[in-house]
């Protein structure tokens, strides 16, 4: 079977989105299992996916979902329980699902059969396996198709209530009952009085009523009787009645003209109502994420080149054709600010599939963990959020490993048994802060300096802060743990994180206090496509920094004699800050300007200046990335084009401080 | 004597006796009888079943049996929901049936 391209990309797009999806219903039914609309929510997210693999050709994850569709048909007509196990298993289904989309060889057909055979053993069903060139799974013994069979087709039923006297006395609603069949299928009933005594003989606290509800539905009968345990055995007759007898009473009774005027009102309400909403509600539309950035590429060649067009319309002084200039750039930067929306996502349909990794981490380790998430809505940048997903996970799984405690040793400390993490997103200035922090037993600083000294990171009698101290946990290789598990305490995923997230303009930093639990804070641009800083010119090259790194500027008066004798510090603050001459670094062949400007950058902690000839504005500029040969140049994340055509290029704070550290700052 | 029965806003199984009593004495060697079930917040099917049997009662006895102000909220929807306002062929309830007859002449 050939399948479209694109039809395969929306196809994936729309598993992962769904498996995520049921992912996170699994975990809510674990909460509440009797909820119908989640069972029924669940059964729907099943059935899409078990369409759309059938609709390209993954006949081998339709069949596997039609047996677990067989199942939770019976769990969501209340037959059985979705206990505890059986969620554990059918989230290891959900994983075959999406191993199975990613490669259709990934998960054997005897993995398969076995786990179906684990769910239905469960439930006291069992699975047989016939054999066959598709080795496809059968059932021969089981019922359950069967039953899903006569779940299916439609039965007539009279069922005659026929309450005791006493039936009032003893609490019971007949209400609640009779609108209890709805929920079965298409019923109606008829009152009979009959037996109501004149009013001298009446006990008014008898009930002398019965009734005849007439109900069409696809369930069977003990689903009926379910509906029927608070009555006793005398109090309730069924039968099982043709569609033609129930016909002829449904069509019998009519309501009074003043409800069906009023059912007729409501309906033509509601159809009016579903055309407003359908079209106020927007439509969407798919689109690969590689369009969009041709996109966003195309808008940020747009504005360079209009910039250079505006700027040359000055230079030769044709004011005729700036104001239609101007009204383009204008037109321009809507468009440029549409194209960046677009690719902004909300990143709570991301954070959503920690839920999962914090529940099954925690069962492996005997620990109870709730995690919570807010400010799911908040916006981010795909390309942002699909890069920092690694750098969460491992600061998760740390928080699990680490950070909470097992319940007993909670216990002992008067913690609840359950330890919390919570995942919070924010707008925070002009980018997102987004905080993990758990209840734990917070990082031991004692055993970092200990480890950082016996590393010969720092000498043992160094006096740093306790911040200081905390950050050597980005120091490849420094871990406390104890245990080197599966899941952390390598000492080598604190250093990835920070330059996963160094990498996209991102700051981290880590709050603890001792028994009370660590936050960690992960501060990130709101896009990487464009970004603010303060354009620099050294003699005739311009050059940027970003604005997040950008503390303060001052004016500097050089005096060569004096850096060579004590160095090259500035006072900020009553303090020394070191800094670098960009033309002395980058080898510019120049004088130096009597009168310097200092950008003062800072980050993680760490400040130090970077002096140039001349400050020219604060922008807003478009990054264009290095192609693969010059992705390796140090100090430089990207480049951008100026008014006048010449190139700017990014500096890459954190590379810079690296590389000039040991040679210029420590000296 | 008020000429009129008023019922007050709770007509529920707690208090249906009461009920019972008063309209009994109410009742009484009366050749017409007038409700007022205005007030009515909250009910149940006993009383339902207890205007039932009045409405037999008047019919027995030749009483005229006639309703005060218009029909609670409450009345109609457990009309509704318990299927007093539904009517069948062959069933004596559209005949017998006082909410029937009340009902449809209140909300008509």
């Amino acid at each position: 079977m050939e399948i479209d391209k694109e039809l395969l990309d929306i196809f994936y797009e729309e598993v992962e989105e769904l498996t995520e999806e049921l992912e996170s219903s699994l975990m809510e039914l674990e909460e509440d299992n009797v909820n119908i609309e989640l069972l029924s929510k669940i059964f729907r997210i099943l059935h899409t996916i078990k369409g759309s693999c059938s609709l390209v050709g993954f006949n081998k994850i339709s069949d596997f979902i039609h047996k677990l569709e067989t199942i939770f048909q019976l769990i969501k007509e209340g037959k059985f329980s979705p206990e505890k196990q059986f969620i554990n298993y059918f989230l290891t289904a959900v994983d075959y699902i999406r191993n199975l989309v990613e490669n259709i060889d990934a998960v054997s057909q005897d993995d398969l059969i076995s786990l179906l055979e684990k769910i239905y053993s469960l439930y006291g069903l069992e699975l047989d396996i016939k054999e066959d060139s598709d080795k496809k799974i059968n059932h021969k013994k089981e019922k359950v198709e069967t039953l899903k069979e006569n779940i299916k087709t439609e039965k007539f039923f009279k069922i005659k209530i026929l309450p005791n006297e006493d039936f009032i006395i003893r609490g019971a609603d007949i209400v609640e009952i009779l609108n209890s069949f709805n929920k079965l299928g298409k019923a109606v009933w008829v009152l009979n009085n009959e037996k109501v005594p004149d009013f001298q003989q009446l006990n008014p606290e008898f009930i002398y009523f019965s009734w005849d509800i007439f109900l069409k539905t696809e369930k069977n009968l003990d689903a009926i009787k379910n509906l029927l345990i608070f009555l006793e055995r005398n109090e309730f007759e069924i039968i099982e009645i043709s569609e033609n007898e129930f016909l002829n009473i449904f069509n019998q009774l009519k309501k009074p003209q003043h409800i069906e005027k009023i059912d007729k009102e409501n309906k033509e309400e509601s159809q009016k109502t579903l055309k407003k909403d359908f079209f106020q509600k927007e439509a969407f539309l798919k689109i690969p994420q590689h369009k969009l950035d041709t996109l966003l590429d195309l808008v940020g060649e747009l504005v360079i080149n209009q910039s250079i067009l505006f700027s040359q319309l000055k230079k030769y002084n044709i004011y005729e054709t700036i104001e239609l200039a101007e009204n383009i750039e204008n037109i321009i930067t809507e468009l440029r600010n549409i194209t960046l929306d677009i690719r902004m996502v909300q990143i709570g349909n991301f954070l959503n599939r920690f839920k999962r990794n914090v529940r099954d981490i925690a069962a492996e380790q005997g620990k109870k963990i709730d995690i919570i998430i807010e400010g799911g809505e908040t916006e981010l940048d795909k390309t942002i959020i699909d890069i920092i997903i690694n750098p969460l996970t491992h600061i998760l799984r740390n928080s699990i490993d680490h950070g909470i405690e097992s319940p007993e040793e909670r216990i002992k400390k008067n913690k609840p048994e359950k330890g919390i993490i919570k995942i919070k997103a924010e707008h925070v200035g002009g980018g997102i802060v987004i905080s993990i922090s758990d209840d734990g037993r917070g990082i031991d600083i004692d055993a970092v300096r200990k480890k950082a000294v016996d590393m010969g990171l720092i000498s043992d009698d160094y006096s740093c802060s306790e911040s200081e101290i905390i950050n050597l946990i980005f120091h490849s290789g420094l871990s406390t743990s104890n245990i080197v598990s599966e899941i952390s305490g390598r000492g080598v995923g604190m250093d990835a994180v920070k330059k996963d997230i160094k990498k996209i303009g991102g700051d981290i930093s880590i709050f603890t206090e001792k028994d009370k639990g660590t936050e960690i804070k992960i501060t990130l641009p709101l896009t990487l496509a464009i970004i603010e800083g303060l354009m620099v010119q050294v003699e005739n090259e311009f050059y940027f920094i970003p604005n997040e790194f950008v503390k303060h500027c001052i004016e500097y008066f050089p005096n060569v004699k004096n850096e060579k004798e004590k160095g090259m510090f500035i006072v900020y603050r009553d303090k020394l800050i070191p800094f670098i001459r960009l033309k002395e670094y980058f080898k510019i062949v120049s004088t130096i300007k009597k009168i310097e400007e200092i950008v003062l950058v800072e980050f993680s902690g760490n400040m130090f200046g970077i002096a140039v000839d001349k400050i020219i504005a604060q922008k807003q500029i478009v990054i264009k990335n290095f192609g693969p040969i010059l992705s390796k140049l140090p100090c430089f994340s990207g480049a951008t084009i100026v008014e006048d055509g010449t190139m700017a290029l990014i500096l890459d704070v954190v590379a810079l401080y690296n590389n000039i550290k040991a040679k210029y700052l420590t000296e | 004597m008020s000429d009129v029965f008023i019922f007050q806003e709770d007509c529920t199984f707690e208090k249906i006796y009461n009920i019972f009593n008063s309209l009994s004495d109410y009742i009484k060697s009366r050749k017409s009888i007038s409700l007022d079930f205005s007030n009515i917040t909250s009910l149940d099917i006993t009383f339902l079943q207890l205007i039932c049997s009045l409405h037999f009662y008047s019919k027995n006895n030749k009483i005229q049996l006639q309703k005060q102000n218009n029909l609670p909220e409450a009345i109609k929807e457990l009309s509704i929901n318990t299927g007093f306002i539904f009517t069948i062929k062959n069933c004596q309830l559209s005949d017998t049936c006082p909410f029937n007859e009340l009902i449809k002449g209140n909300l008509e």
